[in-house]
């Protein structure tokens, strides 16, 4: 599929396709930021934010704000091109992975033939960022939580990786807009239309579960255990690396969300089978029609999958690390690898 | 299991410079491949340590190799400063010590004195003792309901128990005048008498707390997660605890069903029905388990008494100037905590030669290495959080 | 067992050892010589008609010219009998040592360690009197020893020590304590407290206005706020921790009032012993 941001002159293309996503990279993850904020405040009988703006819309923005000002610390005994690299490391990968995803047809920078490979492979990347953090503190409690970041974070690459190649396998395409077109084309039984979490309901159990340990939410979040190690990795960070930081953790929320939502909820389709509205609207042409309301839906399965991370956060409490390298290891890559052999038994006999 | 490095030895030498700067490391010979334990200190200044406590640890990887608790942060004199106060104004010195069980203190205090003068305390001023004393429980077990959830991750609970603590400080607020530390207990009996609808309101209240019991059996003692946190976690052997001088639930968690109400009665606690929670393993969910099921005992206690409490004075009158006579007594009462205890020496004159305040807490933490030694540091923070202290009380 | 028969079986095993028993309010006391008290812990906690397993405190207390005696309280869980093991630690209030009880139970080391810490007494064969358990590391001197004196009580002595209408005694004279026993009626004593507030007053009213005539007030601070900026009232309440008048400091504030204000319709009240009131509100 051709984006809708494909101009003829390529480097204005690039230059616009650069700006929708920065734009969008710097905004979702408020949404998602309001949503964390207010939602858990309702769900521990409290409020939230209500000053800054109107119910506290403003608050992250003031937030952000206010990280901006503040004054650069550096630990004295810090390495100091590694503690300030940190942050710009697990950030930028997410802005990267962001190219590759469809938020609606036609809707996204470019459509790579290893999109899903790409997506996983770039976000990825992020981990060396918390173990950069981690080591240049010169905090005791950096570096345990930077170890146990570490180990979580190898360990749960590889059930979201199998996850994906399960829907792959199913879809036959890596490029996720093919993924997105194959569910809109897919039949249970042959009659019934039906988005892959239906066939594919054990993996996304397992890729929504390895993001959030991915991203270190809880009931995985070891390694930023605030009652044991203060904050882990970024337990010495101010400021604005601080918030990028906490850029890149929502951000993550938001691409890793968007993810599941393109390989397991049908993408940007309302549900597999029914078209999007195509007919043009005033003086607005059909596609781009199309491709709001496409975005709409996209954006709506993003911000439900983030609800049902804060979700988690309010109701779990965390697990030991022994305990979730366990579940890992011995429960959650073996039933992956049993996902993909059913799938590929599946895909043959039918 | 390879060597402590907490203090320097033959072989040591300090890092000069750099990164790393002032760690101090071994050198060993080619070929000696050994890890190095790294020496942390948790608190004095930490989330999970209920304040000032600080715990320094040798770690080796993530397992405690030696733990030792140092104590003494908030250290305040109170035995010193008891020795130069009056009698009643005692009282008001032993809300602070643990503040969050303050009229349960303060109780025992008044029975020392009055046991010392041989004072006859009204009935009235009795059953309101333990009335008041049964909140003051529910008000600090709910206390650490919320604060162990939140130390092990469950950032949820420990609102609804505040909202809880809200409601039954109001209500004491009524009756006593402070939220925290009441002071509503004198040496002869209470301050003044309860406001009107207070029974009403405790009755309401009482029914309210239970419904949310629920709520917190749901989401901890239910919580897979919490049960995979802290079932085995930090076992304590009942003949180490009592060696030791543990008490509370923390003992009856190990299966000792020691608790001062029911073997040695004070004020009306012979006429009520007191249920006493017992565990089994000495886990740290079976110490949780122990709180919850206190919470719902004391409850049932105040049911029992709002129906019992005589209309009568509520204190008697005192002598201008209260002097206990020549001797020693040691009273003690069942806190939230645990066992406290005063043990009270007078030489006839107008305040006290030495009022030795037994805390439940420095026993308690005096028994918290036994449990660290091989743990993970994870599970120190739930062996912590599940042995019930508050500072003030460990230091005085 | 009861506290008698506690005493008697106590003798019978310990013969000459035990010093003294004493039964007072219903607990028993037994005293043995300081050498005995691990071999006297040792039979308690292993006596199975004895059974003294928990080990609920042991406490300094200072004896005068006798110098310290330590205190251990046992408590047997099976049988709920108390016991009070008392030993005088020989060496007086210079050198006291006593041998420890860690052998024996182990919840004695930290209350060993706060004996020392606060008294001074050393156990013999205890693993780690040092690092002082509650006060800081380089602290001198043992808190809870008589002649360390509080230092607030130092400055000014208890308020308590001296009931309405006495004076004479230096604050460095009089003991806390000690002093009130002498018996004043109470008229005389209303009169001399409202005596004593009225001469308050009329004093802190000459200084105000002999201030007022040495330094007008300037218009636009009528209520001499500037005078009283410097105290600590002020600037509590310039840091934003008190909004309301500043100007009405604590008495002690106003710069030149050296006495209390004292309201003597309370103190006269208070002074005839006004009793609690009997009368309880109903429901």
């Amino acid at each position: 599929m051709e984006s809708l941001f494909a101009l003829d002159n390529l480097w204005l293309a690039l230059l616009l396709k650069l700006a929708l996503i920065v734009v969008f990279f710097l905004t979702a993850p408020l949404v998602v930021g309001y949503i964390e904020h207010k939602g858990l405040a309702h769900m521990q009988a409290r409020l939230g934010p209500m000053e800054a703006a109107f119910h506290g819309i403003g608050q992250l923005p003031a937030d952000g704000i206010k990280f901006i000002q503040k004054e650069d610390i550096i630990p004295e005994n810090a390495d100091k091109w590694v503690f300030s690299m940190a942050p710009g490391v697990a950030l930028v990968p997410a802005l990267v992975v962001l190219a590759v995803i469809p938020m609606g047809p036609g809707v996204f920078a470019e459509d790579l033939d290893v999109g899903i490979f790409f997506a996983l492979a770039v976000s990825s990347v992020s981990v060396i960022g918390i173990l950069m953090a981690a080591w240049s503190s010169a905090n005791k409690y950096s570096l345990m939580g930077g170890i146990r970041a570490a180990a979580q974070l190898i360990a749960y690459e590889l059930p979201l990786v199998l996850a994906a190649a399960a829907v792959v396998l199913q879809a036959g395409t890596l490029s996720l807009v093919g993924i997105v077109e194959a569910q809109n084309e897919f039949r249970l039984f042959g009659v019934i239309p039906a988005a892959y979490a239906i066939p594919q309901l054990v993996g996304l159990i397992l890729f929504f579960v390895a993001a959030l340990a991915e991203l270190s939410r809880p009931p995985f979040d070891m390694p930023i255990a605030d009652s044991e190690i203060i904050f882990g990795h970024m337990t010495e960070y101010t400021g604005l690396r601080y918030a990028f930081f906490m850029l890149a953790e929502y951000a993550g929320i938001v691409v890793l969300s968007a993810l599941a939502a393109v390989l397991f909820l049908g993408g940007w389709y309302l549900w597999p089978g029914v078209p999007l509205p195509s007919f043009a609207v005033g003086p607005i042409p059909g596609d781009v029609v199309a491709a709001l309301v496409g975005f709409g839906v996209m954006f709506a399965k993003i911000a439900t999958l983030a609800f049902v991370m804060i979700w988690f956060r309010a109701t779990f409490p965390r697990l030991r690390e022994d305990q979730l390298q366990r579940i890992s290891w011995l429960i959650f890559i073996p039933l992956a690898i049993l996902n993909i052999v059913v799938t590929a038994i599946f895909k043959v006999v039918a | 299991m390879s060597e402590t490095l907490a203090r320097p030895g033959p072989d040591t030498r300090m890092l000069p410079g750099g990164p790393g700067e002032g760690m101090l490391v071994e050198v060993r010979g080619e070929g000696d491949l050994r890890t190095q334990d790294m020496n942390l200190n948790i608190g004095p200044q930490h989330p999970a340590t209920h304040g000032v406590l600080r715990v320094v640890i040798d770690l080796d990887g993530e397992k405690i190799v030696r733990a030792t608790p140092v104590i003494g942060y908030m250290h305040r004199g109170f035995e010193k400063l008891a020795e130069a106060r009056d009698y009643r104004q005692i009282i008001a010195l032993v809300n602070r010590h643990d503040w969050l069980s303050a009229f349960c203190n303060e109780l025992g205090v008044a029975i020392a004195v009055e046991k010392m003068m041989k004072l006859e305390v009204p009935e009235r001023a009795q059953w309101i003792r333990v009335l008041m004393a049964e909140w003051n429980r529910i008000l600090n077990h709910l206390m650490f309901i919320g604060s162990f959830g939140l130390e092990l991750g469950a950032i949820t609970p420990v609102f609804f128990a505040f909202r809880e603590r809200e409601d039954i400080q109001n209500l004491l607020e009524s009756a006593t005048g402070g939220r925290l530390h009441f002071t509503y207990n004198r040496v002869g009996g209470l301050k003044e008498d309860l406001p009107r609808g207070f029974l009403k309101a405790s009755q309401a209240m009482v029914a309210n707390v239970r419904t949310r019991t629920r709520e917190y059996r749901d989401l901890l003692e239910g919580n897979e997660i919490f049960m995979a946190r802290t079932k085995g976690v930090g076992a304590l052997p009942p003949d180490v605890a009592l060696d030791y001088g543990v008490s509370g639930p923390t003992l009856h968690a190990s299966g000792v069903p020691e608790d001062c109400r029911v073997s040695e009665p004070y004020c009306r606690y012979d006429q009520v029905d007191v249920h006493v929670p017992l565990g089994t393993r000495g886990d740290s969910f079976d110490r949780f388990a122990c709180l919850l099921g206190r919470v719902v005992a004391s409850l049932d206690i105040i049911e029992q008494v709002l129906d019992r409490i005589p209309p009568g004075p509520v204190n008697t009158k005192l002598p201008k100037t209260v002097k206990a006579p020549e001797g020693e007594v040691y009273v003690r009462t069942e806190n939230p905590l645990g066992q406290g205890g005063y043990y009270l020496v007078s030489d006839g004159k107008k305040t006290p030669w030495r009022l030795k305040m037994r805390t439940p807490s420095f026993s308690n933490i005096q028994m918290i290495p036994y449990l660290l030694e091989g743990a993970l540091v994870p599970d120190m923070i739930a062996i912590l959080g599940s042995v019930f202290f508050v500072v003030g009380d460990v230091d005085r | 067992m009861q506290p008698t028969d506690l005493a008697n079986y106590l003798n019978e095993k310990l013969g000459a050892q035990v010093t003294d028993t004493k039964i007072s309010y219903d607990q028993l006391t037994v005293t043995v010589e300081p050498d005995a008290l691990p071999g006297a812990a040792r039979l308690c906690k292993d006596d199975p008609e004895l059974a003294f397993d928990f080990f609920d405190f042991m406490a300094g207390v200072d004896e005068r010219e006798a110098g310290f005696s330590v205190v251990t309280h046992l408590y047997s869980v099976a049988h709920r009998h108390h016991l009070t093991l008392r030993a005088l630690a020989p060496g007086g209030r210079q050198s006291p040592r006593l041998p420890t009880l860690t052998g024996v139970y182990r919840g004695a080391n930290w209350h060993e360690r706060e004996a020392y810490d606060m008294f001074g007494i050393e156990f013999d064969g205890h693993p780690g009197l040092l690092p002082r358990i509650l006060t800081v590391e380089n602290f001198e001197g043992f808190p809870l020893r008589k002649e360390f004196l509080l230092t607030s009580r130092e400055a000014k002595p208890w308020p308590g020590a001296k009931e309405p209408g006495e004076g004479g005694k230096a604050p460095s004279e009089a003991e806390p304590g000690t002093a009130g026993d002498l018996p004043i009626s109470t008229e005389d004593r209303a009169a001399a407290a409202k005596a004593k507030a009225e001469r308050a007053k009329e004093k802190a009213a000459a200084m105000r206005t002999q201030k007022a005539e040495q330094r007008p007030l300037p218009e636009d601070d009528p209520h001499g706020a500037a005078e009283l900026a410097g105290t600590a009232i002020a600037k509590d309440a310039a840091a934003g921790a008190v909004q309301g008048d500043v100007a009405a400091g604590a008495p002690g504030d106003l710069p030149g009032s050296d006495e209390p204000v004292d309201d003597p319709a309370a103190e006269a009240a208070a002074a005839e012993g006004a009793p609690p009131t009997e009368e309880g509100t109903d429901r």
